[in-house]
């Protein structure tokens, strides 16, 4: 009678094994076989080809794409010992998260959206660990499973570019006027009012717009890390786009700076193609001082 | 954690959904590529006073010269570099499906600017017609406003077209130009992408059905003003859109609705 123990043991140990290959067997045939009916001729039926070929097209506009789930990776592992512990019985109420993610890959596929069927993949990454540990492991997993939202190619934005353009070409004359520089702005250049001077135009790569997107995903990292309450998060969340059009008007005030002060040749050439970091610098600097002056006004609350 | 227990059910109820959703997406009956263009696939040679000239790409990427075929007198290679002449672009052909169609002519006449009038007819794939403004600017030209322009028409309802203001990107000189699109199918016209794309999904996904649309745009790159642009455009419309309803010429076709 003891012979079917290890029969039986052996078959318990391996079936949640089988199960496992199968989930992620089924994940891979869904969503890089037959995940993308749209461009097949070019990017054939890879719902995941066709979102790399994206990160790595665009003009860069959407490169930081491969970052993110590098960053959504490591927002888990840091995460794993909270993880652990809030593993408990199956939540079947994620059950219609899985149904959901298996109707919105049908569809993006039946009508060649791509977008949609990303999207699916996201609603499963988090549906699947809300089904099998529980609400605890879901809580947990909301933000990292939702960062993966900036992974999914939104090149539609673009609509934005000549608005943007107006706002910085705008904002940097206000500023250069301020700091004594005359200049005068017609459409999206600026023009040096003193004889022999600058003549910038902001053109559609300097609209600040694959910014806001890179800057929209550290804000949303930094506000995560940094901000203790959802409010807060979600405020300085908020805040990203006009960060990221604040720093696009400092860099263009920069050019234009230089432009003046060392000719428009070395403003325009050398400086210009280095310029994105000052857009960076004054973005995140911006970003750090608004979370800090969040985070002090909750401090002072809690005193009062 | 085995099949019985509650973790190994879940895990179990996750691959049967994935699996029944897999064998789903290749069960359903495939989407039927409708043989019918939106509109007459070809561009009249004369529409009133406008005289319509077919255009020519050279293949080469470091020539990209363009040329009336008019004036080539039946050659069909570049005349100064000798490669291969093709109605399309080498970008548009490296950019679209196979089962895209494309006409395209430049209408003169004296005194008047030209207009470049062409359609691109889907094929399968929705891919086969984007946005104009991606293509505006990737060829260097900006959008400044767009409005949409009601083209009054003959014996139907007016044409909604999206009228676009646009000027060269690179150039000091500020030539103004305007550009005018609609998309036309399924017995549907619109000026707007989203409603385009709404009812491409709908026939899709209710009826299995894709129906060619054509993308009709009109550009006039030296236009002088807003105003004369689009009075240019409106003009030209009045006159190229029932020919282009029409399934063979003199005959005019119930016109699509307008949404």
């Amino acid at each position: 009678m003891a012979a079917p123990e290890p029969n039986h043991s052996l078959r318990r140990s391996a079936l949640p094994v089988l199960l496992s290959v199968a989930l992620a067997a089924l994940v891979v045939d869904l969503y890089w076989f037959h995940g993308s009916t749209e461009d097949v001729e070019i990017r054939g039926h890879s719902a995941i080809r066709w979102m790399v070929d994206r990160w790595n097209g665009s003009g860069g506009d959407l490169s930081h794409g491969w970052l993110i789930p590098i960053v959504s990776g490591f927002l888990v592992w840091r995460r794993r010992q909270e993880l652990a512990r809030a593993v408990s019985r199956p939540d079947w109420r994620a059950l219609g998260l899985i149904l959901a993610a298996a109707a919105l890959y049908t569809l993006g596929v039946r009508v060649q959206q791509t977008r949609l069927v990303l999207l699916s993949l996201i609603l499963l990454t988090w549906g699947t660990p809300f089904l099998l540990f529980g609400a605890g492991v879901a809580r947990l997993l909301v933000f990292p499973c939702a960062y993966l939202i900036f992974c999914i190619p939104l090149s539609f934005l673009d609509s934005l570019t000549f608005p943007l353009r107006l706002m910085a070409s705008r904002g940097a004359t206000v500023m250069l006027n301020g700091f004594g520089i005359a200049a005068q702005c017609q459409g999206t250049a600026i023009h040096s009012t003193a004889g022999g001077g600058f003549n910038l135009e902001v053109a559609d790569p300097c609209s600040g717009l694959r910014s806001i997107l890179a800057m929209a995903a550290v804000t949303a990292l930094y506000a995560y890390v940094s901000q203790r309450t959802p409010i807060r998060q979600w405020l300085l969340f908020a805040a990203c786009i006009p960060l990221a059009v604040c720093g696009n008007v400092v860099r263009i005030l920069s050019v234009a700076v230089v432009a003046h002060l060392a000719g428009q040749d070395r403003a325009t050439g050398f400086y210009h193609d280095y310029s994105s970091y000052v857009f960076f610098a004054s973005a995140i600097l911006m970003m750090t001082g608004l979370g800090s002056l969040l985070n002090r006004r909750r401090t002072g609350q809690a005193t009062l | 954690m085995t099949s019985r227990s509650p973790t190994g059910r879940a895990l179990l109820v996750v691959v049967i959904v994935l699996g029944l959703t897999s064998l789903a997406v290749r069960r359903l009956p495939p989407v039927v590529v409708s043989k019918d263009f939106g509109l007459r696939p070809a561009l009249p040679e004369r529409v009133g006073d406008w005289v319509g000239h077919e255009i020519l790409f050279c293949q080469n990427e470091q020539c990209l010269k363009t040329f009336d075929r008019d004036e080539l007198t039946g050659r069909t290679n570049c005349p100064a570099c000798g490669t291969p002449l093709d109605a399309w672009a080498p970008g548009e052909k490296a950019l679209l499906p196979s089962d895209t169609r494309l006409v395209r002519r430049v209408y003169r006449a004296t005194g008047r600017p030209a207009i470049q009038v062409s359609i691109v007819f889907s094929g399968g794939d929705q891919k086969s017609i984007h946005r104009p403004q991606q293509c505006l600017r990737g060829q260097g030209l900006v959008i400044e406003a767009s409005a949409t322009l009601d083209v009054p028409l003959p014996r139907r309802s007016p044409l909604p077209v999206m009228c676009l203001i646009v000027r060269p990107a690179n150039r000091t000189m500020r030539e103004l130009g305007v550009f005018g699109y609609w998309f036309i199918g399924g017995g549907r016209e619109t000026p707007s992408h989203l409603k385009r794309l709404a009812w491409m999904a709908w026939d899709r996904l209710i009826h299995n059905r894709a129906d060619r649309w054509a993308y009709v745009s009109v550009y006039i790159p030296e236009a002088g003003s807003v105003e004369a642009g689009q009075a240019l455009l409106s003009g030209l419309l009045r006159q190229l859109v029932p020919e282009l309803e029409s399934s063979t010429p003199g005959s005019p076709s119930p016109p699509a609705q307008p949404y």
